[in-house]
C-alpha cells in the first residue's frame, strides 16, 4: 500500500505541476473547453485513485470539483469568476495535502466543507465569501511550505536509464569473469585474491540491486481492477464482490505489462459470462453477490495468479456444440474427446462461449489470444471447470523476462539454451523405458508407454550430428512447448542448467521463429535460446496428434506425480539399489578417473577449473569414468559417487523409515523391487561441514586484533574459520572491515587493545600467549597451540551468542 | 559525422558507408554460427556484453556464403536498437566528400543493386554507397 501511496503522490505532484499553466490559462478564459477538459481529467484521476487508497478527503474534494466542472461542461452552469476561484482553491488544497502526505505527517485536522460549499454555491455567493475560502487555502499552503521536504525518497527514472545501468552491470560481470580467468593463470597472492573477492561481492550486490529496480508489485495491475469490476457489474446489472490477495508479490515490470491485458480479459469474461445475475444466482441457491477472487503468489521462480469465481462455470456441451459449429472439430471428433480435451477447446481460435456478443467481451478475441500472450512470455495457463459452481484459471508466469532458468544442450557441435520451464524430463536413449520407432519418416518416442513425436535438434536446425563422447547414446528431452504441444527432442548431450540473461536477438534471427533470443554466458561466447514452440512448428509436429487421444490426460497426471515425489533410481558403487529425490539433484556427471585424487584422506575431483570433495568414493578405480551426482541445497554442493543411473521413478507416498540415523532414510517398494531411499538432509548435515567454499555472511565474526603477522594469518585464522567464524583483521592503523566483531582474539604483545564493551554490548576477548606456562602478569590466557582450549573457548562464545 | 564516409572493401570493390551509422570497427574472433538462418547471417559475436549479429556483406554480391576468417574486420553498426557487425575485407579510409553522393547513372551490376543506393565521388575515385539497413532487413532489400 505504501508504494501505491508514494506513486499516487508522485503522479499527483507531476500532474499538478503540469496543470499549473493550464489553470492560469483557464482562469483568464473560463470558456476554454480544452483547458476545462484537462482540469476535469485531473480531478477524475484523483477521484479514481483515492477510492481504493482510502483517502476520503481527496475523494470529497475531487468529487465536488468534478461535479461542478461537469455541470459547466454540460452547460448547466456558468464558469463565473467565483466558480473558477473556488475550483482553484480546491486544486491548491489538494497540492497542500499532497505535500503534507509526502512528509509523512498526519493530515491537518480541518474540514474542507468551506471549499466544497464555495464550489456548490459559487455563482450565488458574494465575492468576499469566496475570498475567505481562498484565504484558508492560502493559509494551508503556507503550512505546507514550512514542513520539511527531506522525506521525499523516491524519484522517477526513465526506463532507458535503468536498462543502460543494467547493461553496464552485465558488462562489469563479464569483465569480472575475464579477470577471474586471467587470475587463475597467474596465481595471485592472497592480497589480490582478497581485493578481487571484495570487488566480486560489490558487483554481485549491484547486480541484485539493479535487478530490484526492475521489480514492481503486482498491485500495480491489481489496483485498477476493483474499478473495472464495479463498472462492469453495474452495467450488466450484476452484483460482484472482488477480492485480491498477494498484492505485494513482485514481478519484473515488463512482465507486468505483458500480463495486464490477459488478466483484464479473464476478469471481464468472468463478470460477463461466468457470474450470473442476482436472480439467477438465488435460483441456483447461491448468495446474490457473485464472488471473484484473484490471488497472486510466488512459487519458485514463477508467479502464480489464480482467478476464480463462483459463477456457472463452462458448459462443456455448449462449448463442444460451438466448436463443431465453428468447424474447429467435427462432430465425430468431438464425441471422442475427454472432458479435459473438451475444456481445452476454449483456447481454440475463433470461439466464444457467450451466447451473444456484448460490449464487454465475446468479440472473437478470446482465450486463444490470452493463452498465446502468456505462452509468449514463457508462462502457461490452466483452467479448472466446476460446472454450475465456478471456474478457476491459473496463470503461471516467470519472474522476469530477462533472467531465465535454462538448460544448456549440445547438438551439432554447438551449444544452445532451452527454457527450463518447457523441459519436463531428461532421459538417455538407452533407457529401457524409452523406445523410438519410425514410420513413414516420422519418428515417435514411447516413454513409459506414452507416445510423443520424436525429433532431433540437429535435423530441425539442419546441422550434422557431432558425436563428441564417442558413445551411441543420445539424450532425449521431453519438451512441453505448450499444454497442447509435447514432444521428445533428441540432442547430443545436456550440459548444465544455468540462469541466463536473455536478450532479444536481431530481427534477422528472430524472424525464423526457432530462436527466442540470445544470451551471453560467462565464457563470453554468445548462445542461442531455442523457442520450444518455434521448434515444433519447424519440425511440423502436428498439434492434433496430441489432443485427439487420451494422451494429454496421461501426460498431465504424469507431470503432477513427477512434481511431488520424483526420484532418481540408481545403483550404488556397492551395488545397492537406491533412490534419491530429484529435488536436490542438480545433475549427473561422468568424470574420467584421471581427474580424481586422494588427498588428506579425502577424494577430490578437479572440475571446471576448481576442485571439490567427492563423497562415497573411498577408492578411485583404475580406469574409466565415475558417475557423480551433484546435489545442491541451493547454497552448497555435494558430489556423490554412484554406480549407474537406472531410471526416474515415482516414490510411493509411504516410505518405511529405518531405525538408524544414516544415509538411508527408509525403504520404498518400487515395482517388485525394494529400494533404499537416500536421505538428502542427512547428506548435507553430515557431509558438507568443512567445505569452506561458501562464505556465509551470517556467521559470527571474530576479529584478530593487532595480528598482522604470518602466524595469525596463516595458522590461527584457518582454525578459527573452521570453528564457524568469519575472520577479520584489525591493526592499529587500519581496520579491514566495518563489521562489528562478536569476539576478539588477541595475541600477547599486540599493540591493539580492543574495547571490550564497545557500544554497550559486552564482548568476549580471548587472549593467547606464546609461552607454555601461564605467567602471573597475563592471567586468563590460552597457549597459542592449545587447540582444545582455544576451540572450546570459541565454541562457548558461539553458543552464548545463539543463546542470547 | 553525417557527411563523413568510411571506405571499406567488399568482394574487392570500394564501398562507402555513412559514418552516422557506425559505432566502431572490430576484429572478429570465434563467431558462433546461427543454424538455419539466412545465408548472409555469418553468426553471432560478443563485443563486451553486446551480442552482435554478423552480416556477410559479400553474399549479397557473389551469392556465395563466406567463411569468416580469424580476426576478420567487421564494421559495427546499430540499426533499430540492435547491433550488427558487417563483415568486410578491410577498412581503408574515412573521408569527407566535397559533393554529396548522387544516384547511380545506370543499373548496378549483379547483387550490388540490392545494397547500394548511390555513387560517391571523391578526389577522382568513385565509391558505391551502401545502405546498412538494406543489409539487415533482407525483405526491404528484396523489395528494392
Amino acid at each position: 500500500m505504501d508504494d501505491l501511496l508514494q506513486e499516487f503522490i508522485a503522479e499527483t505532484r507531476d500532474t499538478l505541476g503540469a496543470l499549473a499553466n493550464e489553470l492560469v490559462v483557464w482562469e483568464n478564459n473560463p470558456e476554454d473547453k480544452e483547458r476545462l477538459d484537462s482540469i476535469f481529467r485531473f480531478f477524475h484521476t484523483i477521484k479514481g485513485s483515492c477510492g481504493f487508497l482510502n483517502l476520503p478527503r481527496f475523494e470529497r474534494l475531487s468529487h465536488a470539483a468534478e461535479e461542478v466542472l461537469s455541470a459547466v461542461r454540460e452547460g448547466n452552469r456558468e464558469p463565473s469568476a467565483s466558480l473558477v476561484d473556488a475550483v482553484l482553491a480546491v486544486v491548491d488544497r489538494i497540492g497542500d495535502l499532497i505535500s503534507v502526505m509526502e512528509t509523512g505527517e498526519a493530515l491537518p485536522d480541518e474540514s474542507d466543507a468551506d471549499l466544497i460549499a464555495a464550489l456548490i454555491d459559487a455563482p450565488l455567493l458574494a465575492d468576499d465569501q469566496v475570498a475567505q475560502a481562498n484565504k484558508s487555502g492560502e493559509a494551508a499552503s503556507d503550512n505546507g511550505a514550512q514542513t520539511d521536504r527531506a522525506k521525499i525518497r523516491s524519484i522517477r527514472i526513465p526506463l532507458d536509464l535503468i536498462d543502460h545501468l543494467m547493461n553496464g552491470v552485465s558488462d562489469m560481470v563479464l569483465a569480472r569473469n575475464e579477470a577471474a580467468r586471467c587470475m587463475r593463470e597467474i596465481e595471485p597472492g592472497p592480497e589480490l585474491d582478497g581485493a578481487f573477492e571484495k570487488l566480486s561481492t560489490c558487483i554481485a550486490d549491484l547486480r541484485d540491486a539493479i535487478g530490484q529496480t526492475r521489480m514492481q508489485r503486482i498491485d500495480r495491475i491489481f489496483s485498477p481492477l476493483p474499478r473495472i469490476v464495479r463498472d462492469l457489474a453495474t452495467s450488466l446489472g450484476k452484483q460482484v464482490e472482488l477480492k485480491t490477495s498477494g498484492n505485494n508479490v513482485e514481478l519484473d515490470r515488463e512482465m507486468l505489462e505483458m500480463i495486464r491485458d490477459p488478466l483484464t480479459h479473464i476478469i471481464r469474461n468472468s463478470v460477463d459470462h461466468g457470474l450470473e445475475t442476482a436472480d439467477d444466482r438465488l435460483e441456483a441457491g447461491k448468495p446474490s453477490t457473485g464472488m471473484l477472487s484473484i490471488e497472486a503468489r510466488q512459487s519458485g521462480n514463477q508467479i502464480l495468479i489464480e482467478i476464480s469465481d463462483d459463477g456457472r462455470g463452462i458448459n462443456l456441451d455448449a462449448l463442444v456444440a460451438r466448436a463443431v459449429s465453428a468447424r474447429i472439430k467435427t462432430a465425430a471428433e468431438a464425441q471422442n474427446l475427454s472432458d479435459r480435451a473438451k475444456l481445452e477447446l476454449i483456447f481454440s481460435a475463433g470461439l466464444s462461449t457467450a451466447d451473444k456478443v456484448t460490449a464487454i467481451s465475446g468479440r472473437g478475441v478470446g482465450m486463444d489470444v490470452v493463452r498465446s500472450n502468456i505462452e509468449q512470455i514463457g508462462g502457461s495457463i490452466d483452467i479448472e471447470n466446476f460446472p454450475g459452481r465456478g471456474l478457476k484459471i491459473t496463470m503461471r508466469v516467470p519472474l522476469t523476462l530477462t533472467i531465465m532458468a535454462c538448460l544448456t544442450v549440445y547438438a551439432g557441435g554447438q551449444h544452445f539454451a532451452i527454457p527450463r520451464s518447457a523441459v519436463q524430463e531428461i532421459l538417455f536413449s538407452d533407457n529401457s523405458n524409452v523406445r523410438i520407432t519410425s514410420a513413414g519418416g516420422v519418428e515417435s518416442a514411447y516413454i513409459r508407454g506414452v507416445r510423443l513425436p520424436h525429433v532431433s535438434l540437429e535435423d530441425i536446425l539442419g546441422l550434422q550430428e557431432v558425436n563428441a563422447s564417442g558413445t551411441s547414446k543420445r539424450t532425449i528431452i521431453t519438451v512441453s512447448a505448450s499444454s497442447q504441444l509435447q514432444y521428445a527432442l533428441a540432442v547430443e548431450s545436456v550440459m548444465d542448467h544455468e540462469e541466463l540473461v536473455v536478450r532479444p536477438g536481431a530481427p534477422l534471427i528472430m524472424a525464423d521463429g526457432v530462436y527466442a533470443g540470445t544470451t551471453l554466458p560467462d565464457n563470453g561466447r554468445p548462445m542461442l535460446l531455442l523457442d520450444p514452440v518455434g521448434l515444433a512448428h519447424r519440425a511440423r509436429i502436428n498439434l492434433k496428434y496430441q489432443t485427439t487421444d487420451k494422451n494429454i490426460d496421461d501426460i498431465e497426471s504424469d507431470k503432477k506425480i513427477d512434481d511431488s515425489v520424483g526420484a532418481l533410481m540408481f545403483r550404488g558403487r556397492d551395488n545397492r539399489l537406491c533412490a534419491i529425490s530429484l529435488g536436490a539433484l542438480e545433475r549427473v556427471e561422468d568424470i574420467e578417473v584421471e581427474h580424481f585424487s586422494r588427498v588428506a584422506g579425502q577424494t577430490r575431483v578437479m572440475i571446471d577449473g576448481g576442485n571439490s570433495i567427492v563423497r562415497g568414493l573411498p577408492d578411485i578405480p583404475e580406469s574409466g569414468t565415475v558417475k557423480l551426482l551433484r546435489l545442491s541445497d541451493g547454497e552448497r554442493h555435494i558430489r556423490f559417487a554412484i554406480g549407474e543411473v537406472l531410471d526416474i521413478v515415482r516414490l510411493p507416498a509411504q516410505i518405511e523409515p529405518t531405525t538408524d540415523h544414516d544415509i538411508v532414510a527408509g525403504v520404498a517398494q518400487i515395482g517388485d523391487q525394494l529400494v533404499e531411499v537416500i536421505d538428502t538432509h542427512w547428506i548435507f548435515a553430515n557431509f558438507s561441514s568443512g567445505d569452506s567454499s561458501v562464505q556465509r555472511t551470517d556467521r559470527p565474526v571474530c576479529c584478530l586484533a593487532g595480528s598482522n603477522d604470518q602466524w595469525s594469518r596463516n595458522i590461527l585464522a584457518p582454525l578459527i574459520r573452521s570453528a564457524g567464524y568469519n575472520v577479520i583483521f584489525e591493526t592499529s592503523d587500519s581496520s579491514e572491515s566495518d563489521v562489528e566483531p562478536d569476539i576478539y582474539v588477541v595475541n600477547d604483545g599486540s599493540e591493539v587493545e580492543p574495547e571490550p564493551d564497545h557500544g554497550g554490548a559486552k564482548r568476549r576477548v580471548i587472549r593467547l600467549r606464546s609461552t607454555l606456562a601461564e605467567s602471573a602478569d597475563a592471567p586468563d590466557t590460552i597457549h597459542r597451540y592449545d587447540r582444545d582450549a582455544l576451540l572450546a573457548a570459541l565454541l562457548f562464545e558461539q553458543q552464548r551468542k545463539v543463546a542470547s | 559525422m553525417k557527411n563523413m564516409y568510411l571506405i571499406a572493401q567488399i568482394a574487392g570493390e570500394q564501398i562507402a558507408l555513412n559514418a552516422q551509422y557506425i559505432d566502431s570497427v572490430v576484429r572478429v574472433r570465434d563467431p558462433v554460427p546461427v543454424p538455419s538462418s539466412g545465408p548472409f547471417v555469418a553468426g553471432l559475436f560478443a563485443q563486451r556484453s553486446r551480442v552482435l549479429t554478423l552480416i556477410d556483406c559479400q553474399y549479397f554480391v557473389s551469392g556465395e556464403p563466406q567463411e569468416v576468417t580469424f580476426g576478420q574486420t567487421a564494421i559495427v553498426v546499430e540499426i533499430g536498437g540492435y547491433s550488427y557487425g558487417l563483415l568486410v575485407d578491410s577498412v581503408s579510409d574515412i573521408l569527407k566528400p566535397e559533393h554529396p553522393p548522387h544516384p547511380p547513372s545506370g543499373a548496378l551490376r549483379a547483387g550490388w543493386g540490392s545494397i547500394g543506393t548511390a555513387i560517391l565521388e571523391h578526389e577522382g575515385a568513385t565509391y558505391l554507397v551502401i545502405e546498412p539497413e538494406l543489409l539487415v532487413s533482407p525483405k526491404l532489400a528484396r523489395a528494392a
